[in-house]
């Protein structure tokens, strides 16, 4: 409680605005002040409350860390395997992509298309 | 004619999702021009259910985002992944039949918006069944991009290639997080992974495919090679560390973790990293070829597309910071910002590989340049004209707001640009009808040639 409680204070000398200003950061405080008691580690507790309500902001950083280690994974593959060696090289060889096609005829529109 | 459906012909499918993208970008502008005149005549098509505005507005995104664009974008990738690797798509025929599903699936699921099923998320409104044929499709599209990357010649992969995969990687993975098939939530945990989804479709589908297909683009067209590839690289990878935690800043005003949120803002912030690297590139690949931005259609889309593109970049990390998110977010100048990422910039993308493909794969020149010109010039201007209109409505509206004016003052004050809005979006209608006209024009010609032609007979080329 009088860790707590101390944060309490803490926080409002540290915000300088007030007793309004610090009570949003400290809803831990209000079952301490309407009971009198310790906020057990059961249901009226934030830290037992947190993981029911906001689980999906962890599935989401699982996510983004999946996602990153696969891009980092893919990256270390692409260099082990020659992937990246002479980086510029190959566009080059990309503007020979269409070269073999026979340029499109005429369509008998009013001028020959730069489609 | 069920059987052009399941054809082998070689382009057959990016073909088929050309047509399928035209036919839905007049569906989807169609339903646009719809919402502009309800913001000005509010009892216009009466009060039937199934055209009012919250339901049209569904189905004008369902039709334009899902329809035009992505259909574009398969297009795309049917055409461009078999170029860049030079072998033939993996498999035509599952192209061709996943083109029928895609347009099946939309189709249905706009008629079900406008009857009124939906799940009510931004972005995610299709009902539960057509997400998952939504996300059958797009691993199957995948399986078959990353077959023929695997069947290439060439070992070293082009950036293009580069942004089509980790594309169909990340997308499918994001379709199905964001659509909850697997789960039920409820109030804030709803909304933090509605816009994880919501900004990661635009990031992880329509920027790095659209982005991608300006790689190939440009290059092509200009004849000049890729100002620096390892630049380009430096892009696309620092995109694929820095884009999935953007979502969060849709949020800044709800009550999710403060870290989520910083999270988010930074990312957003970091996103200039591949942005500044994609653009160099693209403006320095076309210098001392700027001339053929005139007589190149295809080229003039595109680069228009990069213009839109390096506003919506440098607009998006700007309106992620809290204060000016604060000031700025419901109002229209959110709208847009979403439009001149998603019309602005990957519409005119698109457009730009059309004109690009199209004649390629028909072997036959677009029937009229006129009308392609036409199609430019009206909805450059009219979309601009949308644009500024939007963003001038937007501070409007913010300025009201902070002002404390009262609400109704505030909607009587945009009647004048929401005038304008309705204008701009018949002028871009009117570019639309030009395309698809010339489109179909086009395609009719060459079914007459190909009937015309022995077969096993090229054409003769008529310009080197």
């Amino acid at each position: 409680m009088c860790a707590l409680r101390g944060r309490e204070i803490q926080l409002r000398g540290r915000s300088g605005i007030g007793e309004r200003a610090a009570l949003p950061a400290l809803p831990s405080a209000i079952p301490v002040r309407e009971t009198g008691r310790l906020p057990r580690l059961g249901r009226d507790s934030p830290r037992s409350r947190a993981p029911r309500t906001m689980w999906t902001s962890w599935v989401l950083l699982g996510l983004v860390l999946v996602l990153g280690v696969g891009a980092i994974g893919t990256f270390v593959w692409a260099v082990r395997s020659g992937v990246f060696s002479d980086i510029e090289d190959v566009k080059y060889r990309v503007l020979r992509a269409e070269e073999e096609d026979p340029a499109p005829v005429p369509s008998g529109g009013e001028r020959p298309g730069a489609g | 004619m069920l059987l052009k459906w399941f054809s082998d012909e070689e382009f057959s499918a990016a073909k088929n999702y050309i047509y399928s993208a035209v036919a839905w970008l007049v569906v989807g502008v169609t339903f646009a021009v719809i919402l502009a005149i309800k913001f000005v005549i509010p009892d216009f098509l009466g009060v039937n259910s199934y055209l009012t505005f919250g339901r049209v507005r569904v189905a004008h995104i369902q039709s334009a985002a899902l329809g035009f664009l992505s259909a574009g974008y398969v297009a795309s990738l049917y055409y461009m992944v078999p170029r860049l690797t030079g072998v033939r798509l993996y498999s035509e025929r599952l192209g061709n039949f996943l083109c029928l599903v895609f347009n099946a699936t939309l189709g249905t699921g706009v008629l079900a918006v406008l009857l009124g099923f939906t799940e009510g998320r931004e972005y995610l409104e299709l009902p539960r069944l057509w997400d998952w044929l939504v996300l059958a499709f797009l691993v199957l599209t995948a399986f078959n991009v990353f077959m023929t990357i695997a069947n290439r010649r060439e070992r070293q992969i082009y950036v293009s290639l580069w942004y089509f995969m980790g594309t169909m990687v990340w997308f499918p993975l994001v379709w199905f997080i964001g659509n909850r098939t697997w789960v039920k939530l409820d109030g804030l945990n709803d909304a933090a992974v509605n816009w994880f989804y919501g900004h990661n479709h635009l990031g992880l589908w329509f920027t790095t495919v659209g982005v991608g297909m300006v790689y190939y683009l440009i290059p092509i067209i200009t004849r000049n090679p890729l100002f620096s590839h390892k630049l380009s690289l430096i892009g696309f990878w620092s995109i694929a560390m820095v884009y999935a935690p953007t979502g969060a800043h849709h949020l800044l005003q709800a009550p999710i973790p403060e870290w989520l949120k910083s999270a988010a803002i930074i990312s957003s912030l970091l996103l200039l990293i591949p942005v500044a690297a994609s653009v160099t590139n693209f403006y320095m690949t076309a210098k001392g070829k700027w001339h053929v931005v005139f007589s190149n259609v295809a080229l003039r889309f595109t680069m228009a597309g990069v213009l839109y593109y390096l506003i919506t970049c440098l607009q998006g990390p700007f309106q992620a910071a809290r204060p000016v998110n604060f000031y700025l977010h419901f109002s229209n100048w959110v709208v847009a910002h979403a439009h001149v990422a998603l019309l602005g910039s990957f519409g005119f993308f698109t457009w730009g590989a059309i004109y690009h493909m199209l004649p390629r794969i028909l072997k036959v020149n677009w029937f009229s340049m006129s009308l392609a010109n036409w199609h430019f010039w009206l909805t450059f201007l009219g979309f601009w004209m949308f644009f500024v209109v939007l963003t001038i409505s937007g501070l409007i509206q913010a300025a009201m707001w902070a002002g404390g004016h009262p609400w109704i003052n505030v909607v009587i004050a945009q009647q004048p640009m929401m005038i304008a809005r309705m204008l701009s979006g018949f002028i871009m209608l009117g570019g639309q009808i030009a395309f698809a006209y010339n489109v179909i024009r086009t395609v009719l010609i060459a079914r007459r040639r190909a009937i015309e032609l022995p077969a096993g007979i090229e054409p003769e080329p008529a310009h080197a």
